[in-house]
This record gives structure tokens, C-alpha cells and sequence, in this order.
């Protein structure tokens, strides 16, 4: 099934069937992109209409265009609130898990100390632990610490959810940076955070990027952690103002669908513009880990 | 005599000093915040629910019933609980089966189109980047026995008595939640698999060519083991994600029709934050753990084993 090319030895007729056959790869293809892609398609397309036309002709394209769903939808849906809270989490909780991972994982790739490798096995552990398992004492340490109902009581679960992996990605990544820099740093009387702040940390830029969008789609997409600490609605999330509006609203489908759109329109935007960074993000963690 | 400091001169050096400075405090600072949040935030919560599995609670009272193995044995009689959990088994089943057959597939046809690889790659992710939440939301409307798009098609070609309440139906209602978790997942093992095919090396289809292997024999032989590192990986990634399953299963019927969809996950959520039997609620997410750990375990033995 892999070819390369050797069209200098194959006769005429040969390169007919693999016409037919390119043909046949990009039809599957297409039969695979377009489940993948209705769904979005038909709620873009649902946003924009009446509740009966979403009804009655499920895949026209509506006109005139209801762009008021999506006003009604902000304001009265309360959706601007919950796009503000979804923000208001994911934004602490990126920046704090990189700075800690970063920190974390320099520490462990370039600094010795005894029991470094006991320490950062204790981190991996963490990674084979799914949140489900350990939500009901987590909710009992948020409700002593007073934390319910408050954006801190979901950015520092989510943190700690996501310090594992990160810290592994940046230990990982300091690992592949050369010896000569630090040493020369050291020659020159650099401290370590000096090294730290002056070399290692814009030197993983990259490294952070990447970390950055799988972090904050972990944050942006949550739905367990906020949905057991927070029953405020003025402080929902996205996720769960959606589920919460879905109950509340059941027949007013087009708000519904205006919903869904803003919940994962930042998402789609981050996804055009960071593709390479998403992608690599999933690959680096599943080939080398 | 200029030498520059390599790892073994620092640690020399480290001997000479005294023990703070050998012990390195820098780099504890440098954990400190990470450590800090992970113990309080994870680890210690771990333990936690060890120990709150050995006791009865209920949560407000200062009193915490010390029962020992109780609630593990009450487990083995509860029906509700074994339903659920063959729930999560034709959950793992279907989600080991169905993402990574169909993202083998795609990603192999993909790697094969001259043009457009990048354009097809981006469209077929994108049902990964939504939250699962949004996923069971869309999906629950495309169920809709009125206004969803599977009914609304149905009827379009003639085909009405098929046409039926998808969610609401006790013989279908798992099969519908996870053919929805399928579309989500399958992006993620076509991306890792294109991933992993583009890293096979290229002498050994030459190889294989030469010895006169025909197109499905290199599959077998030189693609598919070549790729067994990644599939492994996915293996894992489904098991464990098919045993957590919450998020789609409660977006989409909360467990219901009467516990037609329930699994182990939204069992113990309706245990402990709703009928509040905090004890029970924590013995099940031991026993949760417990099942992912060793398939994590398992995974990490045959990726070392593979090497």
C-alpha cells in the first residue's frame, strides 16, 4: 500500500488503475471527512434559524441568516458570562502549569540532588491516576479549603491534573539541550535560576508553545472538574452552562445550537492557527512517552 | 589548567562543600510550587480515597465509621454496579476496536493521496478538538427522535420505522453514546498513526518489494509491526478511556434509560454526590484506579518489553 513511484517501468495501462485506485482512496476519504464534518456544518447551520426550519429542512442553508440567535444566546443564554468563566480559568491555569512544569522540569533535567528520580516518579504516577478516582476526597479538600463555587477551586485541581504530563514534556525537552550552555553560564557565575531565566527559558519556546495549547485545551474542554465544584450559575464554564442551558431551554433548539457554535469557535480559531503545535503536542507525548 | 566543568567536576565539587549546598536547595525551590499543588491537589487525595474506602461517611458529620472491607463486599452484590461495569466493558471493547481500526485506515489512505494530505488531515481532526461535553451535546441533538439529522435522513429515503428515539431506547443507548465517542476519538489515533507511519523506515518496503511481497503482505509484515509501539499506546489510551468514560454519558442521558447507559464512573459520581454514601462512592473509585493502574502497567511492561 505504500508506493513510490516507479512510473519509467510500468506500461500505459497500469497507470489507469491507479487512477481508479487514487480515485477510490479519495472517495473513502471523503465519505470519512464529510461524518466528520456534518455535525459541525449542521449546527452552524442550525444557529441561524428559526426552531422550525430546524425542523423542517434540517440542511438548508437559512435566509435570511438569524444572527440575533447568537446575541439572544450571549445575553439571555448567559453564554457571554460563561465564556468569560471559561477564560477566567484557562488563562491561570495555562500560565501556572507551565510556569510550575517549567520550573519542575529544569530541576530534574539539569540540577542534581538526592532522590531526584524518586521525586519524579512520584510526578508520573500522577499520570495513571484518572481524575475520576481521587473526585470525592478532591471535593472535600476544596470544601475545607473554602474553595467551592470559586474560579481557584478549579484552576488548582486542574493544575494538578496537568502537572504529569507537562513536567515530563519539559524534563524531556531541557534533557536535549547541550551541556556547553549551562556550563559556560556557570564559568560566568551564573546562579541556576539565572540559567534558568536567561538561557533555558527562551530557549523553549517551542517546547512551550506546544505545551501551551494542549494545556489550555485541557482547561477549555473540562467538563468533571468544574462540574463538581462550581453550581453557581454565574460561575459555569462553558461545558456546563451549555449541559445547564440544554435542560433549561430544551425546545429553543436554535439557541442551542448558537451555543455549541460559540463553545467551539476559540477552540476551532486556536486549532487554524496552532495546528502544527496541537498535533505535535498529542504525537510527542504518545511516540517518545 | 583549564578544564571545563562537566557533570562528574560539579558532583567533585558538590563532595567538598558543605551538606546544604550539596543537597541543592535551588532545585527544591524549583519543585516547591509544582509539588506543593500536585501533593494537595492530587496525590494526597489518592491516598485519600484508600482510606475513605475503609469507612462509612456521609460526608458533614466529624464521624467517620470505620467498616473495612464492607463496602468492597457490598460491591460484589450490587447489580446496579456489575451492570454498569459490563457497560464500561462494551465500552472499552467498541473504543478499542472501532478508533483505532478506522484511524489505522484513514491514516494509511491519507499518507497515500499525492495532494491535499495536510487539507484532508486538518478536516478529519476535527471532531477531536471539541470538548466531550459539546460532543454529547451535538450528538444528543443529532439523536433527537424529532429534529436530528440520523431520524430526519431516515425518513428523507423512505426508511421511517427505523427511525426510532435513539437515546431513549434501553437496546440501543450505549451503542449510540459510544458510536459518538468513536467520531470523536478516531482523529486521535489517524493523527498518531501518520505520525508513526511517516516514521517507518523506507529501506524496508524496498526490501520487501524485492522479495516480491504484494501490497497487503507489506501491510502485515513491514507496516502493521513497525507500528505496534503506537498501537499499543492506543490500545491502552481506549482501555483507560473506555473504563473513565463520565463526561459523554452524562451529557447525553446521565445513565439512563434506567441505568441503560450507566457506567462505573456516573455510578459512583450518583453515589457520592448525590445519594451521598461517601465510603461506598470511594471504595468504587479505588476499584476504578486499581483497573487503570494495571492497564497502565500492563502498557508500560510491553512497551519495555517491546524494546
Amino acid at each position: 500500500m505504500q508506493s513510490v513511484a516507479r512510473v519509467s517501468s510500468r506500461p500505459a495501462h497500469v497507470s489507469l488503475g491507479r487512477v481508479a485506485r487514487q480515485g477510490s482512496i479519495h472517495a473513502v476519504i471523503l465519505v470519512a471527512l464529510t461524518i466528520a464534518v456534518v455535525p459541525f456544518l449542521w449546527a452552524i447551520l442550525g444557529s441561524l434559524k428559526h426552531n422550525d426550519a430546524i425542523f423542517l429542512d434540517p440542511f438548508s442553508f437559512p435566509s435570511p441568516p438569524r444572527w440575533d440567535n447568537y446575541s439572544e444566546a450571549w445575553i439571555r443564554g448567559k453564554f457571554g458570562t460563561y465564556f468569560w468563566n471559561s477564560v477566567a480559568i484557562a488563562v491561570p491555569s495555562v500560565t501556572l502549569t507551565l510556569f510550575c512544569s517549567s520550573l519542575a522540569g529544569f530541576s530534574f533535567a539539569r540540577l542534581r540532588f538526592p532522590a531526584s528520580r524518586w521525586v519524579f516518579y512520584t510526578f508520573l504516577i500522577g499520570m495513571a491516576i484518572p481524575t475520576n478516582a481521587i473526585l470525592i476526597p478532591l471535593y472535600y479538600t476544596v470544601r475545607d479549603l473554602r474553595l467551592l463555587d470559586s474560579l481557584p477551586g478549579v484552576i488548582f485541581p486542574q493544575i494538578a491534573s496537568g502537572l504529569p504530563f507537562g513536567i515530563f514534556m519539559m524534563r524531556a525537552f531541557f534533557r536535549t539541550l547541550p551541556h556547553e550552555l549551562e556550563d559556560a553560564a556557570r564559568i560566568d557565575g551564573c546562579s541556576d535560576l539565572g540559567i534558568y531565566w536567561h538561557i533555558m527559558l527562551p530557549l523553549s519556546t517551542g517546547a512551550l508553545t506546544t505545551l501551551l495549547v494542549f494545556v489550555f485545551m485541557g482547561s477549555w474542554n473540562d467538563f468533571l472538574i468544574p462540574y463538581v465544584f462550581i453550581h453557581e450559575d454565574s460561575l459555569r464554564t462553558i461545558p456546563l452552562g451549555l449541559l445547564h442551558f440544554q435542560g433549561s431551554y430544551v425546545s429553543e433548539y436554535r439557541l442551542i445550537f448558537a451555543g455549541i457554535v460559540i463553545s467551539f469557535i476559540p477552540t476551532l480559531i486556536l486549532y487554524l492557527v496552532f495546528q502544527r503545535q496541537f498535533i505535535r503536542g498529542i504525537t510527542v507525548g504518545a511516540i517518545r512517552g | 589548567m583549564h578544564r571545563t566543568p562537566t557533570a562528574s567536576t560539579t558532583r567533585v565539587l558538590a563532595r567538598r562543600k558543605p551538606l546544604w549546598v550539596a543537597i541543592n536547595p535551588t532545585a527544591w525551590l524549583f519543585l516547591l510550587p509544582a509539588f506543593a499543588i500536585y501533593l494537595v491537589f492530587h496525590l494526597l487525595p489518592f491516598v485519600q480515597t484508600i482510606w475513605l474506602g475503609f469507612h462509612e461517611w456521609d460526608g458533614a458529620s466529624p464521624d467517620r465509621t470505620w467498616v473495612g472491607l464492607q463496602n468492597y463486599v457490598d460491591a460484589t452484590q450490587d447489580d446496579v454496579f456489575w451492570r454498569a461495569l459490563s457497560h464500561n466493558v462494551t465500552f472499552v471493547v467498541m473504543n478499542l476496536a472501532l478508533p483505532i481500526a478506522i484511524g489505522l485506515l484513514l491514516a494509511v489512505l491519507v499518507s497515500n493521496v499525492g495532494r491535499g494530505l495536510a487539507t484532508y488531515r486538518f478536516l478529519l481532526f476535527l471532531p477531536y478538538v471539541l470538548s466531550l461535553a459539546v460532543v454529547g451535546i451535538i450528538w444528543g441533538r443529532i439523536y433527537d427522535p424529532n429534529i436530528g439529522i440520523i431520524n430526519q435522513t431516515l425518513r428523507a429515503v423512505g426508511l421511517d420505522d427505523l427511525a426510532r428515539p435513539w437515546l431513549g431506547d434501553p437496546s440501543f443507548v450505549l451503542v449510540a453514546i459510544i458510536l459518538a465517542g468513536v467520531w470523536h476519538a478516531f482523529p486521535f489515533a489517524m493523527v498518531i498513526y501518520l505520525a508513526g507511519l511517516q516514521g517507518i523506515d523506507q529501506t524496508l518496503y524496498e526490501a520487501a518489494r524485492l522479495d516480491g511481497a504484494n501490497g497487503v503482505q507489506i501491510f502485515r509484515h513491514v507496516t502493521l509491526p513497525s507500528l505496534s509501539n503506537v498501537t499499543t499506546l492506543l490500545v491502552s489510551s481506549a482501555f483507560i478511556g473506555g473504563l473513565t468514560a463520565f463526561t459523554m454519558v452524562w451529557t447525553m442521558t446521565q445513565g439512563g434509560p434506567f441505568y441503560a447507559s450507566e457506567v462505573i464512573a456516573t455510578y459512583i459520581y450518583k453515589r457520592a454526590f448525590e445519594d451521598i454514601y461517601v465510603g461506598y462512592g470511594s471504595a468504587l473509585s479505588v476499584a476504578l484506579a486499581l483497573l487503570a493502574l494495571l492497564v497502565t502497567g500492563a502498557f508500560i511492561w510491553l512497551r519495555e518489553r517491546g524494546d
